[in-house]
């Protein structure tokens, strides 16, 4: 019941729709009920998004449509939760853009939350927050299956609906496309698969109204090469994806991935020195010059932050270097040739090329988003009195130019 | 973000296809840096040519430091004057507003200003939502006939580096950067 409570705030926001009456769950379904002219109530949508974006009614009929291909399970609350989601993602021109694609590919999906291991909601400057993944997307269950973290229930409401949209249209509706084509096998390996649900995640957030807050998207649009070489280190996974170039000689990129990943891990030891080193700096302007401890105190949370992050920052470049030895091998022997042909052949897919040509469409759309509501970036203010890093750096380049002597 | 991706190796038929799609971002041009422009990379940096974003480009780096030359503006470039770049995303901050200006230097001959702008530098995955460790980006546009260069300096840590100061190298790069006439 607590968890209802959370909620209902939100349904009134999630729901408002064009007429400029908040509609609820309820009104949805009696509206969607009394009319069958674009839906047969079987799934077969013959309406456009265009239509469904006209009126509360239109959209009524787009998310009955929808839900019909999409199995909501959970309790009652989580349900509730859950098709308000739906309801709200079809706030968005692109949302209900890929909605009538969903059904006209006629892709389904299951649709539940899930208690995702580590997440803790926290509170940040009175807010309730997490920072686990939001969702994932099984693509090859039948049907495919979206989880959601439960924690959405508590904390970031407003980013619900992007991370569905994300998971359902970038990757359950396009796993579908790419059967269509025939490159279910491949697609997986393009490293457009996540940056094309990145892409539809954002522009779902921000044409609800939203800031794009999230780091990635900003590095994609600045530069789209930038974010995919940034992504390869991120996570083994995406070490394993390819440009359309690459699909067409895999074991060079894989190689040179790999000596990066390599290259990378050598750096770890030296800014693990870097760090400790300013630890020793701080000590002696504290011991010698009679610095103040406590001006520090925010730069050295920070610093041992970054010294503890050095250890999850080795796992994941291993996991990275195990992954892509594992691609390396698998490029191996016949069925190893058979494989990157298979790639090779599918980099001609048309699939791709379209991919290509809906994502500089969506890149467009989004950029006149993210650009018509700026702001600025700046974290909140730290502790009064402390130190700065521009400042520690003066400090120690007065120190080094002082008779003090001391060295690191 | 998907985590599930076990996929079974199926030779299923290839679907036939017109030619194979182009990354944009992979055009290529055979022209070099080299040919457009002299400078020294700093002592003990190491220099790299590559073509990003239809850009010849080359990446000067020592450690985390890194000074890039990218002359923009060419025939495969995402833009076609230094006023499209200055407009786009990668003269933004992160959050979208525009970058400051930091100062004035004179590069090439001409007076260059210094932009500096905040950008994400180590992020979560993409499906998690915490915070990014932010660092800055500094550049300058130098004018290159009827294209420009971009010149930028950044260091890849929110930890600055105790032992290097990056910022006196690229002012040092900066005073030496010549476009050449062609």
């Amino acid at each position: 019941m607590r968890k209802l409570r959370l909620w209902a705030p939100l349904l009134a926001v999630l729901l408002a729709l064009p007429a400029g009456r908040p509609l609820t769950a309820g009104d949805l379904e009696t509206e969607s009920a009394g009319s069958a002219e674009l839906f047969d109530g079987s799934g077969r949508y013959a309406g456009t998004a265009a239509q469904a974006g006209a009126s509360a009614e239109g959209k009524a009929q787009l998310l009955a449509a929808l839900k019909t291909k999409v199995a909501v399970s959970g309790t009652p609350e989580q349900t509730a939760a859950l098709n308000s989601l739906l309801a709200r993602v079809l706030d968005s021109p692109t949302g209900r853009d890929l909605a009538v694609k969903f059904l006209r590919e006629d892709a389904r999906a299951s649709l539940s939350f899930e208690d995702i291991p580590g997440t803790q909601v926290l509170e940040i400057n009175g807010r309730k927050t997490f920072h686990t993944s939001g969702g994932h997307a099984h693509t090859t269950y039948d049907p495919p299956a979206v989880h959601l973290n439960s924690a959405y229930l508590q904390a970031r409401q407003e980013d619900a609906p992007g991370t569905l949209a994300h998971e359902l249209f970038g990757h359950v509706l396009e796993r579908k496309r790419a059967e269509g084509y025939g490159v279910q096998d491949s697609y997986i390996y393009h490293q457009n698969e996540e940056a094309n649900a990145g892409l539809i995640g954002w522009t779902v957030h921000a044409e609800l109204g939203n800031k794009i807050d999230n780091g990635w998207a900003w590095i994609y649009m600045a530069n789209p090469a930038d974010y995919h070489r940034r992504l390869k280190t991120n996570m083994a996974y995406y070490a394993g994806t390819l440009s359309t170039e690459e699909m067409q000689d895999p074991l060079p990129a894989y190689q040179t991935r790999l000596r990066s990943a390599e290259g990378l891990l050598l750096r770890l030891p030296v800014k693990k020195e870097q760090n400790e080193n300013w630890l020793k700096i701080i000590d002696h302007l504290v011991a010698a010059h009679k610095r103040s401890v406590e001006a520090f105190r925010t730069l050295k949370e920070k610093i041992n932050a970054a010294i503890a992050g050095v250890a999850s920052d080795e796992i994941r470049l291993k996991d990275i270097q195990t992954y892509l030895k594992q691609l390396i091998a698998r490029c191996a022997g016949e069925t190893g040739t058979a494989w990157q042909r298979r790639l090779e052949l599918d980099s001609e897919n048309a699939y791709f090329a379209e991919q290509r040509r809906v994502m500089e469409e969506r890149e467009k759309v989004l950029a006149g988003l993210m650009l018509g509501k700026t702001y600025d970036s700046e974290l909140p203010p730290e502790r009064p009195g402390q130190v700065t890093w521009p400042q520690l750096e003066e400090m120690w380049r007065q120190d080094q130019d002082s008779s003090c002597g001391w060295r690191v | 973000m998907k985590k599930i991706f076990l996929i079974p190796l199926l030779l299923a038929l290839a679907a036939a296809g017109p030619a194979p799609a182009k990354d944009k971002n992979m055009e290529k041009t055979a022209e070099k840096i080299s040919d457009f422009a002299s400078f020294k990379a700093p002592e003990g940096w190491t220099q790299r040519d590559y073509v990003e974003q239809g850009d010849p480009q080359t990446r000067l780096e020592k450690g985390l430091h890194a000074i890039t030359v990218r002359l923009a503006g060419g025939p495969g470039s995402r833009y076609k004057n230094a006023s499209e770049f200055l407009g786009g995303f990668e003269a933004r901050s992160m959050g979208g507003k525009p970058a400051e200006k930091l100062s004035n230097a004179v590069v090439s001959g001409s007076r260059a200003l210094v932009y500096r702008r905040k950008v994400p530098l180590d992020l979560p995955p993409p499906d998690e939502s915490g915070p990014a460790e932010m660092g800055t980006e500094q550049f300058c546009l130098v004018p290159a006939g009827k294209r420009f260069f971009v010149l930028s300096y950044a260091y890849g840590d929110s930890i600055p580096d105790p032992a290097y100061d990056g910022e006196k190298a690229w002012r040092a790069f900066l005073k030496d950067f010549k476009a050449k006439k062609r």
